[in-house]
């Protein structure tokens, strides 16, 4: 593909930009809510581990540990998180998308685009301050090595793009059902205990933690904290990442498919 | 054809919405009754998508909870309280909270339905309270499984626990329940009637949101700081765990567990305050 | 009594200023710069009940914040305003169940109910007793033909049958007073002729007062006998249509299509009170002032001079009426599009 071909993207990364930036007061309670949610989390783990002796570690994770790959992962949504399931069940139920099918773009791309752009500006203007409030806040860990580090960053941009093709599916949902607002909650809570944000995916019961390898939920939260926290030897953390970018490759084949699939039925069948 | 079209105001025969307190709250559960129906009718219309959202509502409940399991299969007990007991706290918040979402969930949305999208013109021009209006304007239903579950885990808690119920003490979980849902809708209809004041689609709401949560868990084991915003300043603490802390003869807050129903009014007051001075303040979108 | 009152009526708001771009974006989430807007800026009049007024004004004129002081939606910053006897804002509840209102743009019904569902919980609201319900819908369901949607959910109507719905609605009782914003945007011809057609029925039938906005002037020519003019706040007219026609009248047009295209000079020489626009080649516009026997004068001399196969006298259109106004009283503002 040609640099125009990515043009008209290119447009819609920047007016997402510009959407998000105009919510000034979504962007201040947008740091009070994170600080809530790792507050809330902070607590509970470190009353948890209170019946354990100082250093000592559950699971792989000692206390220390356990709040950073809290916080760490939070920090890490801040930038990844995105409503484009939501976006597209609006579109879908007030019939626009016939007309963006009308557009010379792909529907697809244009939906990642926006997501992309949303994200762009959170990490610039919105993940630093929820970073800078966290670590002064809890005794955070800084990156166990600088690889580490660097793979944690990339990671991040895989988990997006995870993150918001699993939005995709969901939201494409609307396409047969009337309503998917229970669907969307239910997906919220689902994502937000499979994907590891709440617990390391090694705090499972033995069988969950099984399933959890064959999905790809917990390359959203737990790969990224754990290759933060050098879960990985360095010179493994390419593994991790090729992981993140065989699932990035399915879900958006299968997004793909089901998008050609449903749109053909909405041209023939109509609205 | 009639002419009272041309007659004055005094001799209306129609002004049910005026007047004392008791013909307008009648007046007001006749209205809205009827319309509950008619929206459990249109959700009802579309069968399989209701059973769905149900389904899927229940799922998301059963999964915050399932959370609370898993923390107990790796430690024994939470700061001095064991599984049990918080979920019979948990429970009783899940209640709460499924009322608060079936009833008030549309003060969440308000600043982005009503004021954006210019949809409380209409409401200023019935005869209707207009708080009413708003509280009662939706309905979700499907919120309801989360009530059914919260129910489920309270029972599930009380019988492990092995505590002994008498009539008063369910009494008191029906009237703590209830108070929780009421703190809820009153903190929503203050952050609502901010929007009046922000122009921004969600105002406030979304962090007093997420700190539902902290009510959920025992108080002690956060910061003395927090434990007083919650107990004082945006009373979650109230919605389920010190009334829990009754229900399981815990000590140190016998005096709070009370309270509920009394926060719950108070914060009441404060609320139709607030909604007096938002309405007042009101600036239609375009001119 | 006086069915509308309101004296020097003012509205301000404070509105926040976005700047363009990304920078300006960045700078707003630090700092926003807001300015005062005089929305309505002192306006005075009065209706008498049964009257039929049109509203009319460019966008952002002020008709909107008007009337929704008007409707008891929104508080005045300063003035007085009674309707009806009562002050809407401050008598809300008790002022609304004598009005109807309709806004072209949205819907007053629950949009996911079936229309006589709608209709149903609004008898309870005005309290009707389900036999007045169905006699005012008796009386409704003919004119405005609901019986062909009913029973269809309001988000499923055609724009058309949404605002036959709509207009029932909120005539279900009877009010005293209608406003109506925008009653026939986005109609077609027809849909358009019915609804003005039935709102003269309402006015003629029951006595109601309508005071009506709209940017389509053909709905002012067709309903409305007086006519207020609004720009910036402010009321620039308030009398009979006819008077407000009369006061642009002051120039005469004529279109003359002559046999062969004329010289300029020649044109010229009619005389220099005459100015002429050229329509194409054989086809000119010429616009002098009006007076005694201006018109006389003119074409005697120009039947005189050429050979003119035809002469028309347009009327002056409202559009063009209501231009004159703006660029004669606020010669420096933009005029109505």
């Amino acid at each position: 593909m040609t640099a125009t071909a990515f043009a008209p993207y290119a447009a819609f990364v920047r007016a997402a930009f510009l959407k998000t930036l105009a919510y000034r007061l979504r962007y201040y309670t947008g740091v009070v809510t994170y600080l809530i949610y790792v507050t809330t989390y902070y607590f509970l783990w470190k009353a948890l581990y209170a019946w354990k002796e100082p250093g000592e570690s559950m699971q792989g994770f000692d206390l220390e540990s356990m709040a950073t790959y809290i916080a760490v992962g939070w920090m890490a949504r801040s930038f990844y998180f995105n409503n484009v399931d939501r976006d597209i069940a609006d579109l879908i139920r007030e019939g626009d998308v016939a007309m963006t099918l009308a557009r010379p773009v792909s529907f697809h791309g244009m939906m990642i685009a926006d997501a992309f752009g949303a994200s762009l500006f959170r990490l610039l203007c919105f993940t630093p301050p929820v970073a800078i409030v966290l670590f002064l806040l809890f005794p955070l860990k800084a990156p166990a090595t600088g690889w580490a580090g660097l793979a944690f960053f990339v990671s991040c941009f895989l988990s997006l793009l995870i993150f918001a093709h699993v939005n995709l599916l969901v939201g494409m949902m609307a396409f047969r059902l009337h309503s998917i607002q229970g669907i969307m909650r239910a997906k919220h809570y689902l994502l937000e205990l499979l994907s590891g944000l709440l617990m390391p995916v090694t705090f499972f019961p033995g069988w969950l933690e099984n399933l959890s390898r064959w999905l790809p939920f917990q390359d959203i939260a737990y790969l990224p904290a754990s290759l933060y926290l050098g879960r990985f030897p360095d010179a493994q953390l390419w593994q991790p990442l090729l992981r993140q970018s065989l699932w990035v490759l399915g879900l958006g084949l299968l997004a793909a498919w089901i998008w050609s699939r449903e749109s053909r039925r909405l041209t023939v069948h109509g609205g | 054809m009639g002419d009272d079209a041309v007659s004055s105001p005094l001799d209306s025969p129609s002004r049910p919405f005026v007047g004392p307190l008791g013909t307008r709250l009648r007046a007001t559960v006749e209205v809205y009754g009827a319309l509950f129906v008619q929206m459990l009718k249109v959700r009802l219309a579309y069968k399989a998508d209701f059973f769905a959202d149900l389904a899927a509502t229940a799922l998301g409940g059963l999964a915050s909870l399932l959370f609370v399991f898993l923390l107990f299969l790796r430690a024994p007990e939470l700061a001095g309280w064991s599984r049990d007991e918080i979920l019979l706290i948990y429970g009783m918040s899940m209640i709460s909270y499924g009322l608060f979402g079936c009833i008030s969930w549309n003060l969440y949305e308000f600043g982005d339905r009503y004021i954006i999208q210019g949809q409380f013109d209409r409401v200023m021009l019935r005869p209707v309270g207009t708080y009413a209006q708003v509280l009662f304007d939706s309905f979700r239903i499907p919120a309801l499984s989360e009530c059914l579950i919260g129910a489920g885990v309270v029972a599930f808690a009380m019988q492990r626990l092995e505590l002994v119920i008498s009539g008063t003490d369910l009494f008191f979980a029906a009237v703590a329940v209830t108070s929780g849902f009421v703190i809820f809708t009153a903190v929503f209809s203050i952050l609502a009637s901010l929007s009046f004041h922000f122009e921004d689609r969600i105002g406030v709401s979304p962090p007093v949101f997420n700190m539902i949560s902290f009510g959920r868990y025992p108080q002690t084991i956060f910061p003395s700081a927090l434990r007083f915003v919650l107990r004082w300043v945006i009373p979650f603490g109230f919605v389920a765990f010190y009334p829990a802390t009754g229900l399981l003869g815990r000590t140190p807050y016998r005096g709070l567990a009370v309270l509920s129903p009394l926060v719950a009014v108070a914060f009441c007051v404060l609320a139709y305050g607030f909604w007096r001075w938002g309405v007042r303040r009101y600036e239609s979108t375009g001119f | 009594m006086t069915a509308v009152d309101v004296r020097d009526l003012r509205k301000t708001f404070r509105r926040f200023r976005r700047r363009e771009g990304l920078g300006g974006a960045l700078k707003d989430l630090v700092h926003r710069r807001s300015e005062t807007i005089e929305a309505v800026n002192g306006i005075t009049f009065s209706i008498e009940p049964g009257e039929r007024v049109g509203y009319i004004g460019p966008n952002g004129a002020g008709k909107s914040t008007s009337v929704k002081m008007l409707t008891g939606i929104l508080t005045p910053t300063s003035g007085r305003m009674q309707v009806l006897g009562m002050e809407p804002f401050r008598d809300r509840r008790e002022y609304v169940q004598h009005i109807g209102v309709v806004f072209g743009q949205r819907t007053q019904l629950w949009w996911d109910l079936a229309v006589i569902e709608s209709f149903r919980l609004l008898g309870k609201m005005y309290r009707l007793e389900p036999g007045r319900l169905d006699e005012r819908l008796g009386e409704l369901r003919e004119i405005l033909e609901l019986d062909e949607f009913l029973h269809t959910p309001v988000r499923k109507l055609s724009l058309g049958q949404r605002m036959r719905a709509d207009l029932a609605a909120s005539l279900l009782h009877r009010p005293r007073l209608l406003f109506l914003d925008e009653p026939t945007i986005g109609l077609d011809l027809m849909a358009k002729d019915a609804i003005r057609s039935f709102l003269k029925q309402v006015n003629e039938r029951f006595g109601t007062t309508i005071l009506l906005t709209t940017h389509d002037l053909r709905d002012i020519e067709a309903l409305t006998e007086r006519v207020l003019v609004i720009d910036h706040g402010q009321l620039l007219f308030d009398g009979a249509l006819d008077l407000l026609r009369g006061q642009a009248d002051q120039e005469s047009v004529a279109v003359l299509d002559f046999l062969e295209p004329p010289e300029p000079e020649a044109l010229r020489g009619v005389g220099d009170w005459v100015r002429w626009t050229r329509l194409s080649s054989t086809r000119f516009e010429a616009r002098f002032s009006k007076s005694d026997r201006s018109l006389a004068r003119f074409l005697g001399k120009v039947v005189a001079d050429f050979a003119v196969a035809d002469v028309s006298l347009p009327e002056p259109s409202i559009e063009e009426v209501i231009r004159k106004i703006y660029q004669e009283r606020r010669p420096e503002r933009e005029v109505m599009a």
